[in-house]
């Protein structure tokens, strides 16, 4: 059995209620999921309501957050053995990210938002690459403009561009259509899922959009491997 | 891109913000290495004039000080004269007209009497002798020159040889007269002197003196001393031309000595040997210029400088306030894109790091472009300072081991000043910047 991309196991994530925040005080559990993979190459769409976890659950596979308990793999690797530091090589190498908003950096150019990325791994910054990746998704004309000089459209496809730098093995995409208009939403998630597909890498789209979701291979609601968020439901 | 290529662009991204910051900080370095480079020429100005080929200064009982400032630096007033029978105790017998050694010409190498108290056109009048320009140097142990013309000779009683300064301000050339007055500039007008040279610039005091043969000087109105009661002048009368003043009416503002090494002693000795002999008589005074000043500035001007330089050391530390409050400003903007990154990969450390080679880079930029424009300052006041100090100054004058120092305080001084948002962007909570809903 291959080795893959994420892998859950037995975790768990609560947070004090507000007012209780000394040890010992009332906390909500808001992940506890006995088991979740991802294979590597994969594309799944993620769904969930407001509240149902999604963004703890991404912050625990980025290693943004670390689990009160179990065990979160990454390639192979467990993030809760490492120390912080570790834990962000392994998301500046392993994953890709892509946010809502396209968070983008405003004061660095399209070239530049990808080259900040590599910054932080491994590898040496290619600019080389960092320009191929930008071209490969119809930006080689605009390497030099900012965001603010882009269309809504362009600073996602930066923003897909800059999750591809460090050659990740999988790409987490935190509702990427919701702040854009339906015309570009298809766009959006055809460009993710070819891109990844070129790249072999795997995909992770979380969404609360059906219409996202079902054009997916692989199709999960939170509530259905997330027992918190089943608990909250019921 | 490595982590200078963003905080480059991180300060780039804020243009006017990150401008104002380092031109705030640019201000208090200029005035700082102004003030450094000023304080540097101050020196340069006392210790060139304490080196001009002779070690020690006789003159009238008084402040060994005021006699300094006034014979070198040609400021202040002369204490009073000495007898010319003082100068004739450092002449060999050759150059005397009883043909016996001085008490003090074994010890003595060369002296140079000067005569003051007349002035021309706001210029210190120094009426001597032809061994002025010819045994005496001109600070840098270089003998003086001569733009135009030479030096005057000793039988040309109403020649006289100018410094640059006074030639330049003045516009005169070789072979113009000049008509000194006494006392002040408005005093009695005394005979005509002509122009016989005009010196190189020398950047000292001696650029702003007229120098005129002290044998004129002493025909001059009011300036023979008169004869006791009862005694007649002596009678000598030369072949043609003046009658020199009987040295009975002669004396001098001051001599300028350059004590000869006796056999067996070091120079120094001799010169303390000299000194003490000289103040334990009655009639004059020996004070060594070197000690005088090295005294001048330890009690007066390093206290100024000292007080000068705190002061703006604090206009400085103002400055890099600019950096914090800019940095502080920014901390919103700052978190969100520190958040990014950090959901990229960045550690802790490449944020911190981020920000403070951030507030490194414009405290080095602000600091050079305040040390290019310190030393503008400079190099525009350097005419006046040229003109009053007698000192050279440009561009390139320089404190060089204070200036050298002052890039380490200022990397210091913006670490300082962004340790507290550095730590504000290392504490980043990177869920909160990044939440989306759910």
């Amino acid at each position: 059995m291959p080795t893959p991309v994420i892998l859950l196991e037995n975790v768990r994530k609560s947070f004090p209620l507000p007012g209780s925040d000394r040890p010992g005080g009332e906390r909500t559990v808001v992940l506890d999921i006995p088991g979740f993979r991802v294979d590597a190459g994969e594309q799944l769409a993620l769904e969930g309501q407001s509240g149902s976890g999604k963004s703890t659950l991404l912050n625990v596979i980025s290693g943004i957050t670390r689990p009160d308990s179990g065990r979160v793999e990454i390639d192979g690797i467990d993030l809760a053995r490492l120390d912080e530091a570790r834990r962000d090589r392994v998301r500046a190498d392993t994953l890709g990210m892509v946010f809502q908003s396209f968070n983008l950096l405003p004061g660095f150019t399209a070239l530049e938002n990808v080259l900040v990325a590599m910054a932080f791994g491994s590898a040496r910054p290619d600019r080389a690459r960092a320009e191929a990746l930008l071209t490969a998704v119809d930006l080689g004309h605009r390497l030099h403009h900012r965001p603010a000089e882009l269309s809504t459209g362009q600073q996602q496809r930066v923003a897909v561009a800059r999750a591809l730098a460090n050659q990740p093995r999988v790409v987490l995409a935190d509702e990427p259509t919701a702040s854009i208009d339906a015309a570009h939403q298809q766009q959006v998630i055809d460009l993710l899922r070819t891109t990844c597909t070129a790249h072999n890498v795997a995909l992770v789209v979380v969404t609360h959009a059906a219409e996202v979701s079902e054009q997916f291979p692989r199709r999960l609601r939170l509530e259905d491997f997330n027992r918190a968020a089943a608990a909250h439901r019921h | 891109m490595n982590l200078f290529g963003i905080a480059w662009r991180n300060i780039r991204q804020r243009p006017l913000t990150s401008s104002l910051t380092a031109l705030s900080l640019a201000c208090g370095v200029a005035l700082v290495v102004a003030t450094l480079v000023t304080g540097t020429l101050v020196h340069q100005a006392f210790e060139s004039g304490a080196g001009l080929g002779y070690n020690m200064i006789i003159g009238a009982k008084g402040s060994p000080l005021q006699l300094v400032l006034n014979t070198v630096y040609l400021i202040s007033r002369p204490i009073e004269n000495v007898g010319w029978d003082v100068y004739q105790e450092f002449l060999p017998a050759a150059r005397r007209a009883d043909g016996i050694d001085g008490k003090y010409a074994a010890s003595t190498a060369v002296a140079v009497p000067t005569c003051m108290g007349d002035y021309y056109r706001s210029f210190r009048v120094v009426g001597t002798n032809a061994d002025f320009f010819g045994a005496l140097s001109r600070g840098d142990g270089q003998s003086f020159a001569f733009s135009s013309g030479a030096n005057f000779r000793d039988e040309d009683f109403f020649a006289g040889v100018l410094g640059a300064t006074v030639a330049e301000t003045l516009g005169l050339k070789v072979g113009d007269p000049f008509a000194p007055t006494h006392g002040a500039d408005d005093g009695k007008v005394h005979d005509p002197f002509t122009v016989a040279g005009i010196l190189e610039r020398t950047y000292t005091p001696i650029d702003r003196g007229v120098f005129v043969n002290m044998e004129g000087f002493y025909l001059q109105d009011g300036h023979a001393k008169p004869l006791p009661e009862g005694v007649q002048p002596e009678e000598s009368q030369p072949a043609s031309g003046p009658v020199p003043l009987a040295a009975a009416q002669r004396e001098v503002t001051a001599i300028l000595l350059e004590t000869a090494s006796l056999p067996g002693l070091p120079p120094e000795l001799t010169a303390m040997g000299l000194t003490t002999a000289i103040n334990e008589g009655r009639d004059a005074q020996a004070a060594l210029p070197v000690r005088e000043i090295r005294q001048l500035l330890d009690l007066f001007v390093r206290p100024l400088e000292l007080v000068l330089l705190l002061v703006t050391a604090m206009v400085v530390l103002v400055s890099a306030l600019g950096i914090l409050i800019s940095m502080v400003g920014s901390s919103l903007e700052r978190s969100r894109d520190v958040a990014i990154m950090r959901a990229l990969g960045a550690r802790r450390a490449h944020v911190l790091a981020t920000v403070l080679i951030e507030a490194v880079l414009l405290a080095v930029g602000g600091g050079l472009a305040g040390w290019v424009l310190g030393h503008l300052v400079v190099a525009v006041i350097a005419p006046w300072i040229a003109a009053n100090a007698g000192v050279r100054a440009g561009f390139l004058s320089a404190a060089p081991a204070a200036e050298a120092l002052l890039v380490p305080f200022l990397v210091l001084l913006a670490i300082l000043a962004a340790l507290l948002p550095a730590i504000a962007a290392y504490r980043t909570d990177v869920s909160r910047w990044l939440q989306g809903p759910g």
